[in-house]
């Protein structure tokens, strides 16, 4: 995916890339981790560029989304691998401290191949992150991960953000990105749709008009009743169903029950009709 | 840093059933060359000299020497760009022209370690009086650099494109096999006859009518030799230094 007219600057800290899959999440990690020349603009990398810089892979760790383990290794023959191609002075030190953050310790001495998803992707934490870098790249981090593993991911994320690196990592799921960072990136069609705290966009998401679908044994009589409502701003019927918009998602979620109850309705279904994360971002680029 | 990278490498190179298949391949020549050995005519000179030259210079020099190098020149580094190990050694502060060097230095000793030995067994199997001539110790040279030359060529052309194999197959068996036969002139880009001017320097028969026939001197051969590893070297630095990752391959 081609990337277009995007420009920011990262500080230390969390920072989420966030889009649907294909928005060019990969394509700008992989320029920000010098795999990928721009055809045009610069990436800088501590002030120096990330494109033919090998050097900067001392400061660098990268998570790549791809399988990069050999299956023949295991974790800690991996992680020390690691620890020596960055000629540490004590690589076996390094590589156990890095086995040890991503509490692969039981497992270490497995062969790679028998790993689960969720193991290998520790592993290739603990490779990345054994030269203590300040700056850290994991594109899908939680891709394959079940809920534990994710629970612990973000503790260890955290942590290492806490600790004053730059961390930036690709989601195309709006909780993981929620939960975890402060500062978002928001990619649309290879275009930054939003970029800023994260409760900002948050609220810019929350003031835009949300759609309820609604089902019930007379929509019209309930029609009435929400029309009265300030934060409802239109209705409109399709056959069995009616679309109701409102400015307010809190207040109309909290004032439906009694409503439906007031006015004498059975309410037969009340669904979000525009809740994908697709529709959040084409908002966010839209405005 | 290099014994790693070396390790890796090795370990990627031979933990396949790739050796196996390859070790198998080379099983034929010293097979036949012992069959040879026990017919009715071996021991009248002519055919024996024509035997062993045929079957190394046709059988190894034309056809398993090229597949075996080209099968780990393309595995060391072509295979890791392609199942995205690469990635992990790119992402180290190492410079490009360190891991080009290591992985043309280990296919080349995985070749020739298997390839030099089948070559001088077989030249010794069927020949009377294999070290006169300096036969043997001449086929063994030509055979190492040979497994040298094919082996780098074939990873700088696996860190240029991702169908090194198939390129790498059309220049051995299309330029080196066929087209220098035709255009005599053509002999001198090829890696085969730079292998042969090496032989030549040892081997003191000449004998033109032969499956042997080398037909550039040795000086010629070691330019040949030199030219070929500085653009194997320098081309697999430039591509890896310009490496790019594939979105979603």
């Amino acid at each position: 995916m081609a990337v277009n007219d995007i420009s920011f600057e990262l500080e230390p800290g969390i920072t989420g890339l966030l889009g649907p899959n294909g928005a060019g999440k990969s394509t700008l990690l992989h320029m920000m981790a010098g795999l990928l020349e721009p055809s045009s603009g610069e990436v800088l990398v501590n002030g120096e560029p990330s494109w033919k810089n090998a050097t900067m892979y001392s400061n660098i760790g990268l998570v790549p989304e791809r399988e990069v383990t050999y299956p023949f290794l295991s974790a800690w023959e991996y992680a020390l691998a690691s620890a020596r191609l960055h000629q540490l002075p004590q690589p076996e030190v390094a590589a156990q401290a890095a086995i040890d953050m991503v509490e692969l310790g039981d497992a270490m001495h497995r062969k790679m191949s028998g790993y689960s998803k969720g193991m290998r992707q520790r592993a290739k934490i603990a490779a990345a992150l054994v030269h203590d870098p300040d700056i850290l790249i994991l594109d899908e981090p939680f891709n394959g991960t079940d809920p534990r593993q994710r629970l612990q991911m973000n503790t260890m994320l955290k942590e290492l953000g806490d600790s004053g690196r730059t961390i930036v990592f690709s989601s195309h799921i709006l909780e993981d990105v929620e939960d975890l960072a402060e500062d978002v990136l928001v990619v649309i069609g290879g275009r930054l749709g939003a970029a800023g705290n994260f409760r900002q966009i948050r609220r810019l998401m929350t003031s835009r008009p949300h759609a309820f679908t609604i089902r019930s044994s007379d929509n019209r009589a309930l029609a009435a009743a929400l029309v009265d409502r300030p934060h409802v701003a239109l209705v409109s019927f399709d056959s069995d169903a009616m679309e109701v918009q409102t400015t307010d998602f809190g207040a109309f979620t909290e004032t439906i029950a009694p409503l439906v109850q007031s006015s004498g309705v059975a309410l037969h279904e009340l669904q979000p009709a525009d809740d994908s994360l697709e529709n959040v971002f084409a908002y966010l680029v839209a405005r | 840093m290099n014994s790693v990278l070396i390790s890796l490498t090795a370990r990627q190179l031979l933990g396949r059933r790739r050796t196996l298949v390859i070790g198998l391949l080379l099983a034929l020549p010293i097979l036949i060359a012992v069959i040879y050995r026990f017919s009715e005519e071996a021991g009248s000179g002519d055919a024996t000299e024509e035997v062993a030259l045929g079957l190394v210079s046709v059988m190894i020099f034309t056809l398993l020497l090229p597949l075996v190098a080209l099968v780990f020149g393309t595995a060391s580094l072509g295979a890791e760009i392609e199942d995205g190990t690469a990635v992990f050694l790119l992402t180290k502060p190492i410079e490009r022209w360190r891991i080009v060097a290591i992985k043309v230095g280990v296919a080349s000793v995985a070749a020739a370690l298997l390839v030099v030995p089948v070559t001088m067994a077989t030249t010794w199997i069927v020949h009377e009086s294999p070290t006169a001539d300096g036969l043997m110790a001449g086929l063994g040279l030509g055979a190492l650099v040979a497994s040298v030359l094919y082996c780098a060529a074939f990873v700088a052309l696996s860190a240029v494109t991702s169908r090194a194999l198939i390129f790498g197959l059309i220049y051995v068996f299309v330029w080196e096999t066929f087209a220098t036969r035709i255009f005599d002139s053509l002999r001198w880009v090829s890696i085969r006859e730079y292998a042969y001017g090496w032989s030549d320097a040892i081997i003191s028969i000449n004998d033109n009518g032969s499956f042997y026939d080398p037909h550039l001197g040795v000086t010629t051969a070691i330019i040949g030799t030199m030219v070929v590893l500085a653009a194997a070297c320098a081309g697999g630095t430039r591509a890896l230094t310009r490496f790019e990752i594939g979105e979603r391959t």
